[in-house]
């Protein structure tokens, strides 16, 4: 297997290019190319008995003897010549063996003829036209043609092994070439492919250059069609790496802020204790102390969850059939301790028949929790908190009226940023509640909203679940 | 010494004023940013510590606000910030210095009294004032080399006199460096202070200015 796009090209275009001209390079040859020189050999030999034909007037004996005693001469005489312009691939004598002519008078006798020619059996003199024969082992391609007044016929021969060599030749020759092509086209594939795989070089140097501080989206202008995609691809893949490390940076840098304060608080609290005498001073401070750590747990609890419910996180984790009834009731089993310090009342109301929802169960069980346990926070001592589920045309709403200090209108848009806090610093929540219930909200397509009650007393936040949920 | 903490979350707050008031600071805590017009009243801190970080006006606007109203109190900035960016920003507009959450005690205890020295132009921690030393770090005063015990406000007061010599003090300027706002105060715990200190330490050169307050004189070289 060749890893390499431009290896891989090389070698089998190489091969494929090369069979295939070979391939044809014979067919042609063999097939095409014989027809040709077939064609063009016989139309040579008939043009030259027709001229044969045209040459000879009368049949003056003298003359005919004259013409056979020279005929006999020719080969001397193209030795002669040889020797001066050099025939290429044959040597003088195949000529004259390859070739043969004779004339012959009414009866078929010879008149004038090669010397080596054949005698030639008398039904194909008395016939004109082309004539394949075998003569004594040796194939003969014959030419016959009449003279229309004297009756003579005049036969040109020529020797078939003699054509097919010249074919050989001329393929032999060809297939020289073609072992041209395969180095040409080596180079010229190399430099194609070289040039084709340029917009690939050119992403890669692009990607290089990306790191976690430089996620800007690549180019697209002038990208090829095959690899636009690839770059759109990346793109997108870029941006979501963007947006998710810009939370995962926002987040750390939150979560270092949020402990930070309890840790000081910790700290100048240790510090005081420490150059302190007074047991009972002490004791109060460690208190203190014990408190800041419990508070600063909780921070560190909600950014746990926080991360656990960003859209990266949840994205891995599996989606669900939930009865939101089910999850709230096992909710708020956690947190009735809670409540009954406080002396509040949770008074929950399901409506019959909700249908379920698909959701991330991790995650709405800590929505839920989230929402009730800031109600028991913030609700005054001695009241009640109302939770109700029920549907509402596409939605299923969780309901949670609590009877606090409300939030005020001004106030309602911000409280689901992460670390606003509405109320005075003595309640000393994260900061994050109502942010992470927004993010989980939103990753169920779930909308929420505020409302302050008609008393003017505490608040109402419904949490619209649609039953069709898509995946987040 | 007098500090005034400008500090949004109450359990650091506490703890602070606590951990201050142990190393001999008066703390007065208020827990979020106030108007200018409120520290014109207060012209007695000797510093104010800030936390960026305030719900409603950020850290920085009270700073701003100060220096605009000429109230040149050294400040010192506690941030829960990891980036210098706010820190820089803040020195800029006339902080005099700054700590990182969660931060120690004592360095802040020393930071801060390295401020208000380098305010009263010294350069070493200790005020010396013609056979009198005073060191406020070990809180310790000693007459011709030998240490003299001074309760907690005695100190103060003399401390404050010893930073302002060839300055009249008035009575009101030194009850509030000396005490809360809260604290319930005789009307005339000045002067029994005042009286204290002159029989302690022999001291002819801290003069009563009638109607006005009190003059240490300058030392003569």
């Amino acid at each position: 297997m060749i890893r390499s796009i431009r290896k891989y090209l090389l070698v089998y275009l190489g091969f494929a290019i090369g069979f295939l001209s070979v391939f044809l390079i014979i067919i042609s040859n063999f097939y095409l190319d014989q027809k040709d020189i077939q064609q063009h050999l016989d139309s040579i030999m008939t043009i030259s008995a027709l001229t044969l034909e045209s040459t000879i007037d009368s049949l003056d004996k003298k003359e005919i003897q004259d013409t056979q005693l020279r005929f006999n001469e020719v080969n001397k005489t193209l030795n002669c010549h040889c020797k001066h312009i050099k025939l290429p691939h044959f040597s003088s004598e195949n000529y004259i063996k390859n070739f043969n002519f004779q004339i012959l008078n009414a009866h078929g006798n010879r008149m004038v003829y090669s010397p080596d020619g054949p005698i030639l059996p008398p039904r194909i003199i008395k016939s004109p036209g082309f004539h394949n024969l075998v003569l004594n082992h040796i194939r003969w391609r014959f030419f016959v043609s009449k003279h229309p007044k004297l009756n003579i016929h005049i036969v040109l021969g020529e020797k078939i092994s003699y054509r097919e060599a010249l074919v050989n030749q001329i393929t032999r020759d060809d297939l020289l070439i073609l072992l041209l092509i395969f180095p040409v086209s080596a180079i010229l594939i190399w430099f194609i492919v070289s040039k084709s795989l340029l917009p690939l070089k050119q992403i890669t140097k692009e990607l290089k250059t990306r790191n976690p501080f430089h996620l800007t989206p690549m180019a697209i202008k002038n990208a090829p069609e095959e690899i636009e995609p690839m770059i759109v691809e990346m793109n997108q893949l870029l941006d979501r790496l963007r947006e998710g490390l810009s939370r995962e940076q926002a987040f750390a840098a939150d979560a270092a802020h949020e402990l930070r304060t309890p840790l000081a608080t910790i700290k100048t609290l240790a510090q005081t204790a420490i150059e302190n005498d007074d047991v009972e001073k002490m004791k109060m401070l460690l208190q203190k102390i014990s408190h800041n750590v419990d508070r600063g747990s909780h921070v560190v609890q909600q950014l746990m969850n926080m991360s656990k419910t960003m859209p990266e996180a949840l994205f891995l984790s599996k989606l669900e059939k939930i009865h939101l009834d089910v999850l709230v009731r096992e909710t708020l089993s956690h947190l009735t301790p809670d409540a009954l310090l406080k002396n509040i009342d949770i008074e929950m109301d399901v409506a019959d028949k909700l249908p379920n929802i698909t959701g991330n169960k991790i995650a709405l069980e800590i929505l839920i929790r989230n929402l009730i346990d800031n109600s028991i926070r913030y609700t005054y001592k001695n009241t009640s908190i109302f939770v109700n589920l029920y549907p509402i045309e596409n939605n299923i709403v969780l309901e949670v009226r609590d009877q606090g200090p409300g939030i005020p209108k001004d106030k309602q848009e911000k409280v689901f940023d992460r670390f606003y806090r509405a109320h005075d610093p003595k309640y000393q929540g994260s900061g994050l509640g109502l942010a992470i219930v927004k993010q989980i909200a939103s990753l169920h397509h779930a909308q929420i909203t505020l409302e302050t009650p008609a008393m003017k007393k505490g608040i109402i936040i419904r949490v619209f679940f649609p039953i069709q949920i898509q995946k987040p | 010494m007098r500090l005034l903490l400008i500090e949004d979350d109450q359990d650091l707050a506490e703890a602070l004023v606590q951990g201050l008031k142990q190393k001999d600071f008066l703390v007065d805590w208020v827990n979020e940013g106030k108007p200018v017009e409120f520290f014109s009243f207060e012209p007695a801190y000797d510093l104010i510590i800030i936390d960026l970080g305030l719900p409603n006006i950020s850290g920085l606007q009270v700073l701003k606000s100060l220096r605009k109203a000429n109230i040149n109190t050294p400040v010192i900035i506690l941030t829960a910030q990891d980036t210098t960016e706010d820190c820089i920003e803040a020195l800029n507009h006339g902080a005099d210095d700054y700590m990182t959450k969660p931060f120690d005690l004592n360095e802040l205890e020393a930071r801060i009294r390295a401020l208000c020295r380098r305010i009263s132009g010294r350069s070493e921690s200790a005020i010396h004032y013609k056979n009198l030393s005073l060191d406020p770090l070990a809180h310790t005063v000693s007459l011709d080399g030998k240490l003299i015990y001074l309760p907690r406000r005695e100190f103060s007061l003399l401390e404050k006199l010893l930073e302002n010599t060839g300055k009249v003090l008035s009575r009101d300027r030194l009850m509030a460096s000396l005490y809360n706002w809260n604290e319930e105060v005789d009307s005339n715990a000045i002067e029994v202070h005042i009286h204290n200190l002159r029989k302690k330490l022999d001291l002819l050169s801290l003069r009563t200015i009638r109607g006005v307050g009190y003059l240490l004189e300058k030392e003569q070289k």
